[in-house]
């Protein structure tokens, strides 16, 4: 069971029933940006000792740039954020980590209500047999919308376990044993699955039954490339009979 | 044509591009603090973050060289930056971006295309224009925005350049450890010492090759080469040779650009048949480059250089508008031996920008628009190759590569 789905399953009592934001992944195209907007004013249980956290399990298949949440951290257009796991920001699905990476980013509720913007990027999903491919020739992925909740310190030093314990790498809990969570429901697109609130992604993905094509295409255009080039240069006239101009070294 | 525009003094044209430069800084700078789209290149925080962490070894890790840590020197890894696949000399060059400014890094590129416009000028054939090089380089918005967004390439166009500008009797050796340097930098440019070597050797045959200036020129550019490497290793070891050169060389670049390579490589990644497809576009890439070189460097340097560099950006693996930079400083000495009439120019001209223009719509459909399109858009790579390979192919057969005048330096 995938980290999202057992954290879930963990609080599903705590949650309280009216959804407190929406989860959204509007756009096409390999980048865009996770929406979380709140859907009512948010009360904290007790303001001073909670912050306003967000939980966005990645899967393997989409990451975020910490340099470029870094670059939004300080322009203060993000909060201050934390990303579980080795990002690559280049390699294909095939050559990263299959857990996927976890960003944990704080919300601020005195700004937007407490809802933030999550730039996201889609690696080129594997390439696939062209019968698997839908109609735009797109291929889909889950993505499972953020976990948004209070995280408050506890006076007494009661050794609850929190729901975050038993959660697998690469996500590591980082809260001190005592701290007390109040999950926020959120809901994904169209309200689907609300006990799992998932958003569909779909990307282009490459179609294998191209490869014959592409391969054959490929390496004729790059020798007739060498060949015309080099018949070019071989037809050039050879220089003609050195003047007395020669330098001489 | 270009002879005909109005005779401004050189030094007029150099302090204007140098306010240009100085002003796109700034501006780039006010860009930035003021728009979530950047003027910046992201290259450039990824050479100021490396070049960051160098001085800062605390957050970085330490170089893990043997001679680093024999004395225990206080210098950190360049490398703690993901992609940053380049020299410690980069970050060395731009420390300066943490100690004093931000902006020192565009200055010094900046810096150095105005020096290649100096050189380029000298280097111009007796009774050119000198608004070649005012058009194609000093005043040309290309350079112009490369740099001052901080992007580095105009660093390798200093070294090719200088290397070019020094290579006459008295101070070949300079030629030499410029070309070494440029290598050093970007491994590429060690094929201009093939054509150097032509040079060197021109009418005197295969002994020409073993002669000594020719033996000074090939051992001094490998000594400085392999010199700044052995320095470079002995500081930041292993990590220094994998990022700097190896993964340049097995590089596979499965997401688009200009290359039709990259379907291949997204089709077949992690399978075996990737090993076929990098000696297919290998050995080619490399003879014909090689092959320009030995022909047309003995008759004429720049142009021998030129199309070298075209061939080898034209046979890459991977292609990005970045790699046109290699072959725009050329151009001011290329283009007045070009014997094309102004209608073919102008065509070849139209079927170069045409074929990039094919390829950016297409690619924005991919990228920002999430259609699948990888066919069509390596389509349009191989469009833009066939292009190439076509206006490459015509300007060889068009260059005057035996002009009678020798290239002299000028004041």
């Amino acid at each position: 069971m995938d980290s999202a789905t057992l954290l879930l399953s963990h609080i599903a009592r705590d949650i309280h029933q009216e959804p407190a934001y929406n989860c959204s992944l509007p756009g096409q195209g390999f980048h865009r940006s996770l929406f979380l907007t709140p859907l009512s004013a948010l009360l904290p249980p007790e303001t001073e000792r909670c912050i306003l956290q967000a939980l966005f399990f990645l899967p393997p298949s989409v990451f975020a740039d910490p340099y470029e949440l870094k670059q939004q951290a300080d322009d203060h257009r993000l909060g201050k954020f934390m990303i579980f796991g080795v990002t690559d920001l280049e390699g294909p699905v095939s050559a990263v980590d299959p857990r996927g990476t976890v960003v944990l980013l704080n919300l601020d509720p005195s700004k937007e209500g407490g809802g933030s913007e999550l730039p996201l990027h889609m690696r080129y999903p594997e390439p696939v047999e062209h019968n698997l491919l839908d109609m735009y020739g797109q291929v889909g992925f889950e993505l499972p919308c953020p976990i948004v909740y209070w995280a408050c310190e506890s006076v007494d030093n009661n050794e609850e376990t929190s729901p975050f314990d038993d959660l697998t790498p690469p996500f590591v809990s980082p809260y001190k044993s005592g701290t007390s969570f109040y999950f926020l429901p959120v809901q994904a697109p169209e309200g689907k699955q609300p006990g799992n609130p998932v958003i569909e992604v779909h990307v282009p993905a490459g179609d294998l039954s191209h490869l014959p094509a592409v391969e054959w295409g490929t390496t004729h255009v790059i020798l007739l490339a060498f060949l015309y080039v080099a018949y070019s240069a071989w037809s050039v006239p050879p220089r003609p009979h050195s003047t007395a101009r020669e330098k001489v070294e | 044509m270009l002879h005909h525009l109005i005779k401004v003094p050189f030094a007029l044209i150099l302090l204007l591009s140098a306010l240009l430069h100085v002003g796109l800084i700034i501006y780039g700078d006010w860009h930035d603090a003021h728009s979530p789209l950047k003027y910046t290149d992201i290259d450039y925080h990824v050479f100021s973050d490396a070049a960051r962490f160098v001085l800062h070894p605390e957050k970085s890790g330490f170089a893990g060289g043997w001679l680093a840590e024999r004395f225990g020197l206080q210098l950190g890894d360049p490398y703690c930056r993901s992609t940053y696949r380049y020299t410690p000399l980069l970050a060395l060059i731009l420390t300066p971006n943490t100690l004093m400014h931000p902006a020192w890094g565009k200055a010094v590129f900046s810096l150095s295309n105005i020096m290649i416009s100096l050189q380029l000028r000298s280097l111009l054939p007796l009774g050119t224009s000198m608004n070649f090089v005012t058009i194609l380089w000093a005043l040309n918005p290309f350079p112009l925005n490369i740099s001052t967004r901080g992007s580095s390439e105009a660093l390798i166009g200093l070294a090719v350049i200088s290397s070019l500008y020094f290579l006459q009797p008295g101070t070949l050796v300079f030629s030499a450890i410029m070309l070494g340097i440029a290598t050093h930098l970007k491994i590429y440019p060690f094929v201009y010492g093939v054509a150097v070597l032509s040079w060197l050797a021109r009418g005197k045959g295969w002994r020409g090759w073993i002669s000594p200036p020719a033996l000074l020129f090939a051992l001094t550019s490998a000594g400085t080469f392999f010199a700044l490497g052995a320095v470079m290793y002995s500081i930041w070891g292993y990590p220094f040779l994998e990022q700097t050169y190896l993964y340049h060389l097995t590089r596979k670049d499965h997401r688009h650009n200009f290359s039709p390579f990259f379907y291949l490589v997204y089709l077949t990644h992690g399978s075996s048949n990737s090993r076929i497809s990098s000696l297919v576009s290998f050995v080619p890439q490399l003879a014909l480059t090689l092959g320009l070189g030995v022909k047309f460097g003995q008759r004429n340097l720049p142009g021998a250089w030129a199309a070298q560099t075209a061939a080898f950006v034209l046979l890459n693996k991977v292609c990005t508008s970045q790699y046109f930079m290699w072959y725009l400083w050329f151009l001011p000495l290329v283009i007045p031996r070009l014997r094309v009439s102004r209608l073919e120019g102008m065509g070849l001209l139209a079927l170069w920008i045409g074929s990039q223009a094919v390829w950016l719509a297409i690619a924005f459909q991919l990228e920002f628009q999430g259609q699948s399109v990888y066919f069509s858009l390596w389509m349009a790579c191989i469009g833009f190759v066939i292009s190439n390979a076509a206006i490459l192919g015509r300007l060889i057969m068009t260059y005057d590569w035996d002009e009678a005048v020798p290239v002299v330096k000028t004041e």
